[in-house]
């Protein structure tokens, strides 16, 4: 659900993309000579920044190393003893491997349905401009503010047949996502000069062509950023998986851990361990990708 | 080079296109809406067949017969959507202030604040019910810096659980709006700050008179939007608290959840009907508000 | 092209890998035999090395048993697949949770009648007198108070209360001696509404018909005063200090441990706590009673677990469902269950073991003397409404609303329930 969070954060902030690379602002603070006593604050700043964000992560590393007994106590100390052998009771107990795979196969499919269907809608809504391209825009965005009808979606994917099942749960997170995405798609295409179409079209390009070849690549960059949101939106989104899927064994993660908590209620040093587990594709792609994440939002959003 | 015809710029953007999303998204979401509404018309349970039109009576028993449960989670939406706004957002700034600064390590610093953002809930909410146990980390840290008398059963009080869980909420999302009040710091003009620096402005005068309201546009639609999501907020509230103690942190989506558990099809869909109605009218209002703002 | 072939080729590889993943239909042929989909709670999932005697059955048949556990609202999701028509053949819960007539099918109890207890029989025979289920191969339960007998000792309580005077004595002393005298696990709602289905044991005392009463609206449980002096007693309990005052945060293992560990006197639940216990630390002496009422008459009545195994009305492998169900209920497989998690006996052929826990044996003979009742949670036709249910028991022991306003909302609840299911009367 909070994925919506940042949904709406380029909202009416995006279309600037191309613009503001082009234009360099005072992106920065003017430099300043700062006092020891300003030097002292801003170490402080740091140190109290770090310990309140990177605090619980080292919490939990440290805790899904340590015995059920020592765990107990959730303490920053060292483990007496380092047990490893937590992960491997995570993967053998947990089901944290079949949970790995339906979350990778549930947030790739997410990620590239949502993008494909997307992106060739903004490319119709930015390029064509009549009634039915402005009404299929608005009504799309409709979905960036009500809130999903969980309980009714129940009943309509069981009279789909595709109630629990991968499927219906991939295309009820897709259809949550596409108008968001397509929002931002539709300020990129807007931003490449429609005479790129043009000279192609008069080569004889078809609308298949033109869209994927032409067009499709110059939006990497935003490609980019979103299959990275969908991706996480697909491996975290928990709430349609709590409703639409009630089979354990096609649960995603967060399911799997909500269940394995409930199992090992008293055994912090494992629930610490399943939750390291989780957290690590995340962290990877994260630390990979971070720069165009938050570069492509801080950019996006300079307007305002 | 003769331009293309018209009519050939038009058929190279077909309207078949859009199709799939159109498809997708109105089975998929709007379709349980329009089921939900209908649904709300009947006495359909998870266990009956046959479900009867019964009119208004869900719509009837929401207010009556749920003892001012249903007002109590508005309110407590409302609450919560406010509170984590002006968390979120007063935090952003001065967060966001200070990462503005030069110093080693900024960009860093930068990328992991905004980090809880790509963890889901069900991490966050297993990790800060450890913290916050009465016998848990936060309180040990209290007890440890002297501020014993501050020790709290975070969690499981009702006087605080809903701030509790305001606060893990800031927590998690207060990267975005670091995000967007750095974006909005790095458009203010360079000879803004100079000329008031040759005035002799000191930083918080400088802060007030100059910064702030060139980034009062971004502010304020950060904190608008923050309200939105605020008011859907489900996952975080589930995983922390399960909307208890008591109704202590009963908001609309966790009350529909729970209707759902007494298998009440239609009760719970007019009260999933209610919620559609009740944050769009909100959102609607706020959205005019930011195009009204844009347009400033 | 290339950027949108492979898109286009992961996307579809995606979706045809979880198409494959997800769609084995219930009730296809897979290996020559027939395909049986069992939804069951995730905690019973093992329960009395349950998979073992699956695989037993499956080579002995040549049919499958795709045993699904669900772990949250395992009514609502059994429900919403028996609407639908498809993905459940054998599902298990109380009658109250389902509608029994159009949902499950009519069992001839021949087989095992003669081999069943009569209060475990009685708990499978649905309110038309038409028996909609077979029973679980493991034992039945009861609710009632839990106790460890070494704290009772050390607080110079000889005998166990028998009324609700007796209870707050003996909570007194034991607060005296500087131990807790009631245990609650509020962290873990369900535990909590053990009490309300002890509760519902002592109803009967007060009108022999109180469940035919309330399953049509002409009485209600305000007006009970079995109903109302429990709670009345029970805020008492909090405001006096007699319940832990972590209540909200703690959760069930806690519970336990608190009563085997013997910080804490007594607690509420249902008798699968004691097989428990046992493991957790054999030599804690642990007892039972009747939840105390104002009479002193105290009763219990006993519950098959969860209500018996029922075979879905649209299963299209109704026959092979059932000889599963009868191959659990072999004597070798009861005594099997019995010998990993005693309870009271469902079956004459599987009595209680020796090594029993002694409070098992009391809860036995209290159930053999026949002082058992019906049993109240099996008997009230209206949905449940747990979590209102739980939020109430919250609200009331941190002393947020009154005995009175408690019994007020929770009656509300149930008759709003009662409504929306459609029942004559409410």
């Amino acid at each position: 659900m909070h994925t919506t969070t940042t949904q709406p954060l380029k909202t009416g902030l995006i279309a600037e993309w191309t613009a503001a690379r082009r234009q360099r602002r005072a992106e920065d603070e003017p430099d300043v000579k700062r006092t020891p006593l300003q030097k002292l604050f801003i170490y402080l700043g740091v140190i109290v920044l770090i310990a309140v964000f990177i605090g619980p992560f080292i919490l939990v590393i440290l805790n899904s190393l340590k015995s059920e007994v020592e765990s107990s106590v959730l303490s920053f100390d060292p483990p007496k003893e380092w047990l490893f052998s937590n992960y491997a009771t995570v993967f053998e107990s947990g089901n944290a491997g079949q949970a790995l795979m339906n979350g990778f196969i549930v947030a790739t499919s997410v990620a590239l349905l949502t993008i494909m269907c997307s992106a060739s809608a903004a490319f119709v809504i930015a390029r064509r401009d009549n009634r039915f391209t402005r009404w299929s825009y608005k009504y799309l965005l409709v979905g960036m503010i009500a809130p999903f009808a969980f309980i009714p979606a129940i009943r309509l994917l069981q009279q789909l047949h595709l109630y629990d099942t991968h499927v219906g749960l991939i295309l009820t997170d897709v259809a949550g996502q596409i108008p968001f995405t397509t929002l931002l798609f539709v300020g990129f295409i807007k931003a490449i000069p429609q005479e790129v179409d043009e000279a192609a079209i008069i080569d004889g390009c078809s609308p298949w062509r033109l869209f994927w070849q032409i067009i499709f690549p110059n939006l990497r960059p935003v490609v980019a950023t979103n299959i990275v949101l969908l991706f996480t939106f697909g491996w975290n989104e928990f709430q349609n998986v709590l409703f639409l899927v009630p089979s354990s064994d096609k649960w995603t993660m967060p399911m799997t851990i909500l269940q394995f908590r409930n199992a090992y209620s008293y055994n912090y040093a494992l629930v610490c361990a399943n939750l390291v587990v989780s957290l690590i594709p995340v962290v990877i792609v994260y630390l990979l990708m971070q720069r165009r994440i938050i570069g492509g939002m801080m950019v996006g959003s300079t307007k305002g | 080079m003769a331009s293309p015809s018209r009519t050939t710029i038009r058929n190279s953007y077909p309207l078949y296109f859009l199709a799939p999303a159109l498809v997708i998204f109105t089975i998929f979401f709007i379709g349980p809406a329009i089921v939900g509404m209908q649904l709300s018309f009947t006495d359909a349970t998870v266990r009956s067949m046959n479900p009867k039109w019964v009119g208004w009576d869900n719509y009837i028993k929401l207010f009556t017969a749920t003892g001012g449960n249903i007002w109590n989670a508005i309110g407590n939406t409302l609450i919560y959507a406010v509170l984590v706004s002006v968390v979120k957002t007063s935090l952003g700034i001065a967060i966001a202030l200070f990462l503005y600064m030069k110093f080693k390590g900024r960009n860093a610093l930068r990328a992991l604040i905004y980090m809880p953002i790509m963890f889901s809930a069900v991490v966050i909410g297993i990790l800060f019910n450890y913290i916050l146990k009465p016998d848990g980390p936060l309180n040990a840290f209290l007890k440890l810096i002297g501020l014993g008398f501050l020790q709290q059963n975070w969690l499981g009080s009702f006087d605080i659980a809903l701030y509790s869980v305001v606060g893990v909420d800031s927590w998690v999302y207060v990267g975005w709006t670091v995000v967007i009040v750095l974006a909005a710091l790095g458009g203010v003009p360079k000879d803004c700050l100079e000329s008031a620096d040759m005035d002799g402005a000191g930083p918080i005068r400088k802060f007030f008179l100059i910064r702030l309201p060139l980034i009062w546009g971004s502010v304020t639609i950060a904190f608008l939007l923050t309200i939105i999501s605020g008011m859907k907020v489900f996952d975080l509230i589930y995983t922390t608290t399960g909307g208890g103690p008591g109704y202590s942190t009963q908001v609309i989506s966790t009350f529909i959840a729970k209707s759902l558990g007494s298998g009440l099809l239609g009760f719970a869909s007019a009260a999933s009907v209610l919620q559609f109605v009740f944050i769009s009218i909100i959102s609607m209002i706020i959205q005019g508000l930011i195009s009204w703002k844009a347009r400033d | 092209m290339k950027y949108s072939t492979i898109a286009a080729a992961l996307t579809t590889a995606a979706l045809l890998l979880s198409a494959g993943c997800s769609s084995t239909p219930a009730g296809t042929a897979s290996t020559g035999g027939k395909t049986i989909v069992y939804a069951i709670a995730s905690s019973q999932a093992k329960y009395g090395g349950l998979p073992e005697k699956i695989a037993a059955w499956e080579a002995k048949t040549g049919n499958k048993i795709k045993l699904e556990p669900i772990a949250d609202n395992y009514e609502s999701v059994v429900s919403a697949r028996l609407a639908g028509g498809s993905g459940v053949d054998i599902f298990a819960g109380a009658y109250d949770k389902f509608d029994p007539e159009a949902t499950m099918l009519e069992i001839d109890p021949a087989p095992f009648k003669s081999r069943l207890t009569s209060a475990s029989l009685e708990t499978l025979t649905f309110t038309n007198g038409k028996v909609y289920a077979y029973p679980k191969p493991d034992p039945m339960y009861t609710f009632g108070v839990f106790y460890n007998q070494d704290v009772f000792t050390a607080a110079g309580i000889t005998t166990p209360p028998k009324t609700l005077a007796e209870m707050d004595a003996a909570m007194a002393k034991i607060k005296a001696a500087g131990k807790t005298p009631m245990y609650m696990a509020g962290k873990d709602g369900w535990t909590l509404l053990q009490h309300r289905n002890a509760v519902y044991y002592t109803l009967t005392q007060e009108d022999p018909k109180v469940w035919d009463k309330l399953n049509n609206n002409t009485i209600k449980f305000t007006d009970l005063k079995n109903f109302t002096t429990q709670y009345d007693a029970m805020a008492d309990w909090a405001k006096k200090g007699y319940i832990n005052s972590d209540f909200l945060t703690a959760t069930y293992e806690g519970s336990e441990k608190a009563i085997t560990d013997g910080d804490a006197a007594m607690f509420i639940q249902g008798s699968w706590v004691l097989g428990e216990m046992a493991k957790m630390k054999p030599e804690a002496k642990i007892g039972f009673f009747p939840l105390p009422t104002q009479s002193g008459n105290s009763q219990i009545g006993v519950s098959a677990q969860g209500g018996g195994n029922h075979i879905a009305k649209t299963s299209k492998v109704a026959k092979e469902a059932a000889d599963f169900l009868q191959y659990l209920i072999q004597p070798a497989q009861v005594t099997s269950f019995m010998e990993t998690l005693p309870g009271i006996p469902a079956f004459n052929d599987a009595p209680l073991p020796n090594n029993a826990p002694t409070a098992l044996k009391t809860v036995t003979e209290y159930i053999e003397k026949k002082q058992s009742t019906e049993d109240g949670d099996n008997r009230y036709r209206v949905p449940a409404p747990d979590q209102d249910q739980i939020a109430l028991y919250q609200e009331m022991l941190a002393g947020r609303i009154t005995a009175a306003d408690f019994s007020a909302k929770f009656t509300d609840a149930c008759i709003k329930n009662g409504a929306a299911q459609g029942l004559p009367g409410f």
